[in-house]
């Protein structure tokens, strides 16, 4: 897939090297040329542009690309800018970093199909995690339902999914199992591999240090953290 | 049995996952040689594998405080500091 990322601060550059080693053509640009010397080895083109200038940001075919990503957030104006004329010029699919619910809303009349806010979901996953270190991951579904990726409490360890009853004990559905399973590499050194189980049959033993992936109404995924 | 003996064991109980007897393995090395870097290293595991990365992180900082150099134990470091 073709992808045009306008702005390489520290989230386009992510999301521009990420989409290049998935081994997708990225064009990535900024007006900083320091940004864009800094990602010009990992993709396909990297440009030194003024992405609001009408006239530069057309030489790039942007109708073109499967999808374009603005994140050029600190500037709210020049964001809105780019935004526009990115739609204006038939982009594909719009994705957009933003910092504000405001600029969110502008953006989403705009146009954008897709909103981020990297800052945000980043604050609340440092949050979640100082007040649950036993929670790895957590998708809020609905607003009474959550995906979390929880360790396996001690009640769980030793015993098969079966065992622990845990849909109709405590409302808890494991759809998968991220295991580290110990190893010794080549060299005599302990290390280990990571497992994914996914929707492990109910005679699956349950490990210690198990990270369980589960689905669950929010008041049960509580009551698992405190077993 | 010396603490070489006591390093296998450790080794052999964490490869079959029972980690509570590894860790009473590991720790009776790290009683006699406070800086025994395989036994401090294997800890760090240990508690990765298990998802205590607080401690973790502080068996591969005193690996790398004793052998600045040990790739591995900066490796798991680097990763355990990082969201």
């Amino acid at each position: 897939m073709q992808f045009l990322v306008i702005g390489l601060g520290r989230f386009g550059k992510a999301v521009a090297e990420a989409l290049a080693d998935a081994g997708h053509d990225v064009v990535a640009v900024d007006e900083n040329e320091e940004a864009v010397m800094e990602v010009e080895v990992m993709v396909s083109q990297a440009l030194v542009m003024d992405a609001t200038n009408e006239r530069a940001l057309r030489t790039l075919g942007v109708k073109d690309f499967d999808a374009v990503i603005v994140a050029t957030s600190q500037n709210i104006v020049s964001s809105l800018l780019i935004t526009m004329l990115v739609k204006e010029l038939g982009a594909k699919k719009i994705v957009a970093k933003t910092s504000t619910s405001l600029q969110a809303k502008v953006l989403k009349r705009l146009g954008v199909d897709l909103v981020v806010y990297p800052e945000r979901e980043m604050g609340q996953r440092v949050a979640q995690i100082l007040t649950s270190p036993r929670i790895f991951e957590f998708i809020e579904l609905s607003p009474d339902y959550s995906l979390v990726e929880i360790v396996a409490p001690e009640a769980f360890v030793g015993k098969t999914i079966k065992q622990t009853d845990a849909r109709a004990k405590y409302g808890v559905n494991i759809i998968a199992i991220r295991r580290k399973v110990p190893e010794m590499s080549e060299d005599g050194k302990m290390t280990y591999k990571e497992e994914m189980i996914i929707t492990p049959p109910a005679e699956e033993e349950i490990r210690a240090g198990d990270l369980l992936v589960v689905i669950a109404k929010d008041e049960n995924i509580e009551a698992l953290k405190r077993l | 049995m010396g603490t070489e003996d006591f390093l296998e064991e450790a080794k052999f109980e964490l490869l079959a996952g029972r980690y509570d007897s590894a860790e009473r393995f590991l720790m009776k090395v790290i009683e006699e040689e406070p800086n025994n870097i395989d036994a401090l290293f294997n800890l760090g595991i240990l508690y990765e594998i298990t998802h205590q990365n607080s401690k973790a992180l502080e068996y591969f900082n005193r690996v790398l405080e004793i052998s600045p150099d040990h790739k591995e134990a900066r490796e798991h470091a680097e990763n355990l500091t990082e969201l």
